[in-house]
C-alpha cells in the first residue's frame, strides 16, 4: 500500500512549546484514518501542516510525494474544513456552497444538496450565526459533496445530535464505498466511530504513540480487573498501558496479545479477563502519565512507536 | 478555470455585497446631497445658475467620504476571513494574493465606471433637473469624465489595498501586527510633516492632480508588495 502523506521528524512549536513532535508517519492511500488522542494531542495541528495552512518548524511533510506548500496541483487535491473554520463575512449556506463547487475539481453537487437536505442545514441565516452542530454539518458537506482525493474532517461531529451523526457516518461510508479515496478524520467519540476506521494514529502530546490498523490493535491488548495486588502482580512482568486502582480492586490494561499463559495466570490470582475497546485503548495511552501507570513501559512505547 | 481567477471569484461571489453596496451608498449621497442643496437653494434664494453657486455646490465632497469606510472594510475581510476559507478550499497563497488584487482590480473599475455613468445622467439632466453637484465635482475633476475614472479608480484601489495590507499584517503577525503597522505609519507621517511644517503651504499650493495620483499609485504598489510579503507564509489563524 502506497503512502498518501509522509511526515518525517515533522514538528510544530508554537513559542517554543511543541504542539507536534518529531513525528514519523506514513498516512496510507485509499483507506479511512483516524487520528485519535486527547485535546492538544496535536491532530489539528497535523492535519494543518499536511494541508500546508501551516508550516513546520521543523522536518518534513509530504502528499503523495510532493511538498504540500504552494504547490497547487496538490492541495487542489485536498480538503479540509476546520472544527472552527471561518467564512468570509456575510456568507450564506449559498455562498459557502456556490464557492465549494467552482473551487473543487471534483465537487458534487447532487452529494451537496443530499446532505443539505438530511442535515437540514438552513439556507437564510448567515453562517456567522449557525449554531455549533450547523456548522459541523456544512463541514461534513464541503468534505464529502468535495469528493477530494484526500479529505481531512476535523472532529466533523461537534454539536451534532444522534441522528445527525449517524447521518454522517452512513453518508461516509457509503460515498467512500462508490468514490474510493484517503481519508483522514480525527475524533474523540471512537466508539462511535470505530467502525468506520481502518487505521488509527494514537497521538499523545504532539507525539505518535500508536499507529496500527484497527483490528491489530483491539487484538494486540487485553485488560485484567480484580483485586489491586492481585494485578499489580499480574503486570509486574507484562507491557502495561495503564493502570487504575480504587479502593482494594484495580483494573489494568496490557499491551500484548492475551495468550494461554496469560489467561492461566489470570486465573490463578482469580482475575478476570476482557477485550479493549479502541476507546479503551486511547484513553489507556492518555492515562500513560498518571501516577499509578507505568511511566518506564509508556516511554518505550513511545519510542517504538515514533 | 485558472486558479487565480476561481479566487477573484471567490471574493466577488457575494454579489450583492460587491454589486449592491456601493451603489446603495452613492444613492444615500445623492439624496442628502440633494436634501442639503435644496435647502441652501431656499434658504438663500440663489440662482442656480449663477457662477457663485455653481463654483460652491462644486465643493461637496459627499461622494469621496462616503466610500473609504466600506472599501477599507472590504479590502481587509477580503484577506482576514476569506483567506483561510481559500485555503480550506485548496488554493496556494501566491493565487490568492494575485486573485484578490485582481478582485481589488475589478471592483475599483466597477465603481468607477458607475460613478462616471452616474456623472453623465447629472450632466444630461443638467444636475437632476434642479442644480445639484455630486459627482461635477472639483475634487472629481468638475465633469471631467476621465478625471473622475482615473480619481475613482485610484481612489477605490487605495481603500482596498491599504485594507488588504492591514489585514495581512493582522493574519501574518496577530492582533500586534495592525497596531505596530498603524503606529509606524502614524509616526512616518509626523515626521514627513514636521520636515516639511516650513513649505506646507508651498507643498499644498503646487499640488497637482498627477502628483497626487503618482503618491496615490505608489501607495497601493507598496501596500500590495506588503501585502504579498505578509501573506506568502502566513497561517491559518
Amino acid at each position: 500500500m502506497t503512502a498518501a502523506i509522509k511526515a518525517r521528524g515533522l514538528t510544530r512549536r508554537y513559542r517554543g512549546a511543541p504542539a507536534l513532535d518529531d513525528v514519523t508517519l506514513d498516512i496510507q492511500d485509499g483507506i479511512i484514518t483516524g487520528l485519535l488522542g486527547r485535546n492538544g494531542a496535536g491532530k489539528t495541528t497535523f492535519m494543518s501542516l499536511a494541508t500546508a495552512q501551516d508550516r513546520p518548524s521543523s522536518g518534513t511533510i509530504s502528499v503523495h510525494g510532493h511538498d504540500p506548500f504552494e504547490r497547487a496541483a496538490t492541495l487542489e487535491q485536498l480538503c479540509f474544513v476546520r472544527d472552527n473554520q471561518r467564512y468570509p463575512d456575510d456568507y450564506k449556506l449559498k455562498h459557502a456552497i456556490r464557492a465549494a463547487s467552482f473551487s473543487y475539481p471534483h465537487w458534487s453537487q447532487d452529494t451537496a444538496d443530499r446532505l443539505i437536505e438530511q442535515f437540514r442545514i438552513p439556507a437564510k441565516p448567515v453562517v456567522k450565526k449557525f449554531s455549533r452542530g450547523q456548522l459541523s454539518a456544512l463541514g461534513i458537506v464541503l468534505g464529502l459533496a468535495s469528493r477530494s482525493p484526500i479529505t481531512f474532517f476535523d472532529e466533523p461531529y461537534l454539536g451534532l445530535d444522534a441522528t445527525a451523526r449517524h447521518i454522517f457516518y452512513d453518508e461516509l461510508l457509503r460515498d467512500y464505498a462508490e468514490h474510493p479515496r484517503t481519508i483522514i478524520l480525527s475524533t474523540h467519540l471512537i466508539d462511535e466511530m470505530d467502525r468506520l476506521l481502518e487505521r488509527v494514529v494514537i497521538l499523545d502530546r504532539g507525539r505518535v504513540v500508536r499507529h496500527a490498523d484497527v483490528e491489530e490493535l483491539r487484538g494486540g491488548s487485553f485488560q485484567v480487573a480484580g483485586r489491586s495486588s492481585a494485578v499489580d502482580e499480574f503486570v509486574r512482568d507484562r507491557p502495561t498501558l495503564s493502570r487504575r486502582i480504587v479502593g482494594g480492586l484495580g483494573t489494568a490494561v496490557v499491551d500484548s496479545t492475551l495468550g494461554d499463559e496469560d489467561r492461566a495466570a489470570a486465573a490463578s490470582l482469580s482475575l478476570d479477563i476482557s477485550p479493549v475497546s479502541l476507546q479503551d485503548l486511547v484513553a489507556a495511552y492518555g492515562l500513560g502519565d498518571t501516577a499509578d501507570a507505568d511511566p518506564a513501559q509508556h516511554a518505550q512505547h513511545e519510542r517504538s512507536a515514533a | 478555470m485558472n486558479r487565480i481567477l476561481k479566487v477573484s471569484r471567490l471574493h466577488l461571489n457575494k454579489y450583492d455585497n460587491v454589486v449592491f453596496t456601493p451603489l446603495g451608498i452613492i444613492a444615500t449621497v445623492m439624496v442628502v446631497s440633494i436634501i442639503i442643496q435644496l435647502a441652501i437653494q431656499r434658504g438663500t434664494g440663489a440662482d442656480v445658475t449663477s457662477a457663485e453657486y455653481i463654483d460652491g455646490a462644486r465643493w461637496n465632497q459627499g461622494i469621496i467620504w462616503s466610500l473609504p469606510g466600506f472599501l477599507v472594510y472590504y479590502g481587509v475581510q477580503a484577506v482576514a476571513t476569506t483567506y483561510p476559507f481559500a485555503l480550506a478550499l485548496g488554493t496556494t497563497r501566491r493565487n490568492f494574493i494575485l486573485g484578490t488584487m485582481l478582485a481589488y482590480i475589478v471592483q475599483a473599475a466597477y465603481i468607477a465606471v458607475l460613478l462616471v455613468v452616474l456623472l453623465g445622467l447629472e450632466l444630461v439632466t443638467n444636475h437632476w433637473f434642479m442644480g445639484v453637484y455630486v459627482l461635477d465635482v472639483h475634487l472629481l475633476g468638475a465633469g471631467n469624465a476621465w478625471m473622475l475614472l482615473a480619481s475613482a479608480f485610484l481612489g477605490v484601489l487605495f481603500c482596498l489595498s491599504i485594507g488588504g495590507l492591514f489585514a495581512a499584517v493582522w493574519v501574518r503577525f496577530g492582533n500586534k501586527g495592525p497596531a505596530i503597522l498603524g503606529l509606524a505609519l502614524g509616526l512616518a507621517v509626523a515626521l514627513t510633516l514636521l520636515v516639511v511644517a516650513p513649505e506646507l503651504g508651498e507643498i499644498f499650493a503646487g499640488l497637482t492632480r498627477g502628483a497626487v495620483a503618482l503618491a496615490a499609485l505608489v501607495a497601493i504598489l507598496v501596500a500590495l508588495v506588503g501585502t504579498w510579503f505578509a501573506m506568502r507564509r502566513a497561517s491559518v489563524r
